[in-house]
């Protein structure tokens, strides 16, 4: 169904680069876009994220500092390149498609305001309402539309442009979740080899259609870096919550522990790709699953014992969240109710957590 | 879902209502001369009351609507206290008193004014002629476009317009093929109330224009002329102008419901 077949198009030798600051916002970013890749934009609520596409697609000016797409400053000092000019697509939510206009009108838009011959428009909104799954119903009105095809009538509208940069600011987030799932296969797909900037919440989407990930936090760049590495080794809280780990931070000890505070070290896998240092800071990641709790020392194979407090119990449908303290580290373990209830965890509880060797992963900073 | 019922008693006002508002039309209906409609609206002064109306008004209607359009397009984004002042000065004719309107446009346009003595040296004087009654239709009638379209714009959703830049399209492109589109049910529907509001006038084209028989006497001043001195040509005249009148409504009814398609 999905038959990328359209020449890949400028948007594969794009470079962006914003260097701006918008001070109504609170936003100061500083992050480059390589050419050609996917880059997820993350962070908690408020921390920039749709500022920094607005910034590129001009819906927003910089108050100081510039906004560059490939060699041109579109925006900075007495430059404001208007949105229409600088071959930007922008999806959102909400698929916006024209009501007036049928389907194959509305992806025929594009290339018409551009310019194109209304043959040549029709001939690309043809093939690129073929290439999301859309060929099937071109004389449809929006409003006869699911949201699922709505987006992906969304996405060909925007790609028959030809863009330079696509900017996604969570293009997935009122879809259902079937639905969802297919069309965030149809968007990596069509977004693969293209520049693009997605702003998203879900780490599927960084998984599935991201090159690299942008972690901002209060306005500015926190973690830049490839998708694969930044989840697999999270350098901050809020990596690690997207890809469902633990973080803690200590000083290496050795080549294979991890001082968590004097005296309570935690064994662990070097990771090859960025071993330790000895006695530079390092990380662990931990998945809650590892994490088993006792009221006693328990016994048996070698793992690492070590005295924490329970601090919170969140059910979760099939498990329980154990938010715990750990050697003065926030650390969360997922349970079984069974096992809680056994236990009798409560806040303030002091237990042993025991953590397997092999569950956990070290690296340096 | 059935929702909770009005009071009973609710009915006995809106009967009342609808019974005040009804018997005067019905009134008028069983009053006019069926018989000899033709010929009475065939009478000269008759023809000439009719054709000049209808050629006045669509001018006035079109006039509204070249220069009222722009008006509240540029209105419904504006803010700021001088955009306050002039949606106030726009919207003023709608409530004056339709007398004063035509006196304001006499002391401003009017021979003895500089304005109107400058029309006059250069050859377009306003007064006693046809473009007066089109100046005094324009101006009570361009408040109810500018009023209706300014509404639906300003409710109108922008992610269209901007969508529309991010494809690429300039403003104009974008004002052609997205904002007009969007707002056309209300832009039908506020020139149709132009034009029934030019129908309608009669004060202010009175005191501007003066009632000379085809050059400035359209229907309402005819009709109002004719009520004295031959009732049944004044009731056959009404007619036409209520045929009218019923015709606009159920057109811009009809293009309000277009207008919830998409909303």
């Amino acid at each position: 169904m999905i038959a990328p077949r359209i020449a890949v198009p400028d948007g594969a030798r794009t470079a962006v680069g914003v260097h701006a600051a918008v001070a109504t916002r609170g936003v100061e970013l500083a992050i480059d876009v390589p050419p050609g890749t996917v880059t997820a934009v993350v962070g908690p609520n408020g921390s920039g994220k749709t500022t920094l596409l607005h910034l590129v697609a001009g819906l927003v000016a910089p108050s100081a500092g510039t906004v560059r797409i490939d060699d041109a400053t579109v925006a900075g000092g007495s430059v404001h390149v208007p949105i229409h000019r600088r071959r930007v697509a922008l999806l959102t939510q909400r698929p916006s498609l024209f009501p007036h206009l049928d389907v194959l009108a509305n992806v025929m838009f594009g290339p018409l305001a551009g310019g194109a011959s209304r043959a040549a428009a029709r001939a690309r909104a043809l093939t690129e309402l073929d290439a999301v799954g859309c060929g099937a119903f071109v004389d449809r009105r929006p409003v006869q539309l699911s949201g699922g095809q709505a987006q992906r009538v969304a996405i060909a509208r925007a790609l028959a442009t030809d863009p330079k940069v696509i900017l996604l600011d969570e293009p997935l987030a009122g879809l259902d979740v079937a639905v969802g799932a297919e069309v965030r296969h149809t968007l990596a797909a069509r977004l693969r080899g293209r520049t693009a900037l997605l702003v998203t919440h879900e780490p599927l989407d960084i998984w599935t259609i991201a090159d690299r990930v942008a972690v901002l936090d209060a306005g500015r760049l926190e973690a830049e870096g490839p998708a694969q590495e930044l989840l697999t080794r999270p350098t901050t809280g809020f990596l690690a919550r997207l890809s469902g780990t633990n973080l803690l931070a200590g000083r290496a000890d050795g080549a294979d522990a991890l001082e968590l505070a004097p005296g309570f070290l935690l064994r662990g896998l070097p990771d090859p790709d960025s071993p330790l240092t000895p006695d530079a800071p390092a990380l662990a990641s931990v998945a809650p699953a590892a994490i088993s709790l006792h009221r006693a020392e328990p016994g048996g194979s070698p793992r690492n014992v070590l005295p924490a407090t329970v601090v919170s119990v969140e059910p979760r449908g099939q498990v329980v969240r154990v938010h715990l303290d750990l050697c003065g580290h926030s650390v969360s373990a997922d349970l079984t109710p069974q096992s809680v209830a056994e236990l009798g965890l409560a806040p303030g509880l002091p237990v042993r957590a025991a953590i397997k060797a092999t569950q956990v992963r070290l690296y340096g900073r | 879902m059935i929702r909770p019922p009005l009071p009973r008693w609710l009915a006995v006002p809106a009967v009342m209502a609808a019974v005040f508002l009804a018997v005067p039309l019905l009134a008028m209906l069983v009053r006019v001369p069926w018989d000899r409609l033709p010929a009475l609206l065939a009478a000269p002064a008759s023809m000439d009351a009719l054709w000049l109306s209808l050629r006045t008004c669509t001018l006035s209607a079109l006039l509204a609507l070249a220069l009222g359009l722009p008006l509240a397009l540029l209105l419904s984004r504006a803010r700021g206290r001088w955009a306050t002042v002039v949606r106030t000065l726009a919207t003023m004719p709608m409530v004056l008193p339709p007398v004063v309107a035509g006196l304001a446009l006499l002391v401003a346009l009017g021979r003895r004014s500089p304005l109107g003595a400058w029309l006059e040296a250069s050859g377009i004087g306003l007064a006693f002629t046809t473009a007066a009654v089109v100046v005094a239709q324009t101006f009570v009638a361009m408040p109810y476009l500018v009023v209706s379209v300014e509404g639906a714009l300003r409710s109108a959703r922008d992610d269209f317009e901007v969508a529309a830049a991010t494809l690429g399209a300039g403003p104009t492109t974008i004002l052609r093929r997205v904002s007009l589109p969007l707002v056309a049910p209300a832009i039908a529907s506020g020139t149709a109330l132009a034009f029934a509001r030019a129908l309608g006038e009669f004060g202010a084209t009175l005191t501007f224009a003066g009632s000379l028989q085809g050059t400035t006497r359209t229907l309402p001043l005819e009709i109002y002329l004719q009520r004295e001195l031959d009732t049944d040509t004044a009731i056959a005249l009404s007619v036409v102008l209520m045929a009218l009148a019923a015709l606009l409504v159920a057109a811009t009814a009809r293009w309000g419901r277009g207008a919830q398609a998409w909303a």
